[in-house]
């Protein structure tokens, strides 16, 4: 009896141990999703698609179109539900509608960067992932013509398309992926997304476009640079009347900017109906930023929450929206992904506590900011006021290669 | 006669979460704040929040916190300070949101000698009260703003001869 008495001792007092935790083991990749996305992607632009029958049908241009400019007109409408959703804003502050001027110049950056229609059409993938792209090192790298074949393939809003249209810059040849650093240049009114990013002096790590110099060609273009790149395509300024280098602008930048008593970009307001929209942006400075492009009903569980008074439990789980962006998720650089992308998980992570935070605040039918910080390196939620505030969209630059997907209808 | 099946399974229940032992808002809710946040300054110092990943980050024992690596998308961040992470003073931790625990700690710590063996004072924002999947994946706190300086203890690097001051 007694030995049994001291093993069980032993037991609890170990179990009292405190341990060192150990690193989150990584999800394992799952490549079935991935290649039915990749599917999708390879179907969509070659204009196949299934319908819910299970029968093909052919899309065209015009078609996808057609229901993104139906979409985007609901969202000028003041639908705030976004572009999925359907229910009316009863009390909406601020600009309910989001900025499509904003959405439109970052769709349009995405077609040309890609020099595709469809691009903008495609979410990557949850799987996939850096640890699986053909893209290595940091600085980055596609290091022979095999890797930019096995990239070209991996790559959703590449895959499949053999050749590219007379008249668009070859992105086959010179494949868009992310670069730390990298910046779209502007001269003439023309904003340059397809400079050869391993060519110096652009080239190389610190204070460069982020791909080595030994890679084979390549476009890239940082999450701030893609941000801003969108915004001066369609006129919209930092502060009223004053034109902005997309190049000098990164996203310490931006929050500064924000806090600037004139600035052309408010602080997004939030209450128990209503909260982020199409165009909105979501930055942590110093680190990352995104554009939200399409939002669910209930696009960060607020509505539900607060109404239930469970702000407590309120997760980055119940994030519902899509959002465009240059980064590292996969090492593509300008992509559109969902919200639960698990390479975005820590952003999200801090976006999650500062919605549980306005959750708590809005529970009585109150109005707060969403996120709003005054440090260079915290999380804010802005969107731009474009015709809004005199001054605030001035004339729209174009995208060098623009020509290319011109006829999508994006504008 | 009954404890010999009953002990057994107490072990073994008793052992398995032992192993599976994870952080919750009921463990970490017993830790002291200031220690929790000086977990969240070594972690940074470690540096969980730089452009590349230090091995130091995962060897060096963090009570409180997973030692997850969280770099930044933009810009190639690569550490200005070297500093002594055994010097981490706490100086004021002022609550910026009470639902969400949200602290603003400030901290000293001091550089190593070939960094001027100077005193720097910084900030950084930390959250404490987290939803349930963040504590697991984070542990007591996450970093909501990380300090302005991108610093690294001295532990996790070894010092170039003629290094900056």
């Amino acid at each position: 009896m007694k030995p049994f008495l001291l093993l069980l001792l032993i037991s609890t007092q170990v179990f009292a141990v405190e341990t060192p935790p150990q690193s989150t083991p990584s999800p394992a990749d799952n490549d079935g999703p991935s290649v039915v996305n990749r599917l999708m992607g390879y179907a969509m632009d070659i204009g196949l698609m299934d319908d819910e029958e299970g029968g093909t049908n052919y899309v065209n241009d015009s078609l996808i179109e057609q229901a993104r400019r139906e979409a985007l007109e609901g969202v000028a409408l003041g639908l705030g539900g976004g572009i999925q959703g359907s229910g009316l804003c009863s009390v909406t502050p601020g600009s309910s509608r989001g900025n499509s001027d904003a959405v439109r110049g970052a769709r349009l950056l995405m077609a040309t960067m890609y020099q595709s229609c469809e691009a903008p059409n495609i979410t990557i993938s949850n799987t996939h992932r850096s640890a699986s792209s053909p893209v290595g090192g940091r600085p980055r790298t596609l290091s022979d013509r095999s890797r930019v074949s096995r990239y070209n393939n991996y790559n959703p809003y590449l895959a499949n398309r053999s050749s590219v249209r007379n008249g668009c810059f070859n992105v086959l040849e010179q494949p868009p992926i992310y670069g730390y650093g990298a910046k779209p240049s502007i001269s003439s009114g023309t904003i340059n997304l397809h400079q050869n990013q391993a060519r110096s002096p652009r080239c190389g790590g610190r204070g460069k476009s982020g791909v080595d110099c030994t890679s084979q060609p390549v476009s890239a273009i940082d999450c701030s640079g893609f941000i801003t790149g969108a915004l001066r395509r369609m006129g919209l300024k930092m502060n009223p009347n004053e034109e902005f280098n997309p190049g000098m602008i990164n996203t310490s930048a931006l929050n500064r900017e924000a806090n600037n008593s004139n600035s052309c970009l408010g602080f997004v307001q939030a209450d128990r109906n209503f909260s982020i929209a199409p165009g909105d942006i979501i930055n942590i400075g110093s680190n990352h930023v995104i554009m939200v492009d399409e939002v669910g009903e209930d696009p960060l569980g607020l509505k539900r929450h607060a109404r239930n008074n469970t702000c407590n439990r309120l997760t980055k789980a119940d994030f519902d929206f899509k959002f465009m962006h240059s980064g590292a998720a996969a090492h593509f650089g300008v992509a559109r992904l969902n919200a639960s992308h698990p390479e975005m998980s820590g952003f999200m992570s801090t976006l999650e506590v500062k919605v549980r935070a306005a959750c708590n605040r809005i529970r009585n039918g109150t109005t707060v900011a969403l996120a709003q910080s005054s440090a260079s390196n915290g999380l804010s939620v802005f969107r731009h006021a474009g015709e809004d505030k005199p001054g605030c969209k001035g004339e729209p630059e174009v995208f060098e290669n623009e020509g290319c997907v011109s006829g999508c209808g994006i504008l | 006669m009954a404890l010999k099946f009953v002990l057994p399974i107490l072990l073994l229940i008793s052992t398995n979460a032992w192993a599976q032992k994870k952080f919750t808002a009921k463990f970490c809710g017993k830790q002291s704040l200031e220690e929790v946040a000086k977990q969240a300054i070594k972690r940074e110092l470690l540096g969980a929040s730089l452009s590349y990943k230090f091995k130091c980050l995962n060897e060096k024992n963090l009570k409180y916190h997973n030692p997850i690596w969280n770099p930044p998308v933009e810009g190639d961040r690569v550490f200005d300070i070297g500093v002594d992470i055994k010097s981490i003073k706490i100086k004021k931790m002022d609550l910026v949101d009470d639902f969400t625990g949200q602290y603003n700690v400030s901290f000293e710590v001091k550089s190593t000698s070939d960094f001027g063996s100077k005193i720097h004072d910084d900030s950084m924002i930390i959250a404490t009260k987290l939803s349930d999947p963040m504590f697991a994946e984070y542990g007591c706190s996450h970093s909501m703003q990380p300090p302005e300086k991108f610093y690294l203890a001295s532990i996790c690097y070894t010092p170039k001869k003629g290094s900056k001051k």
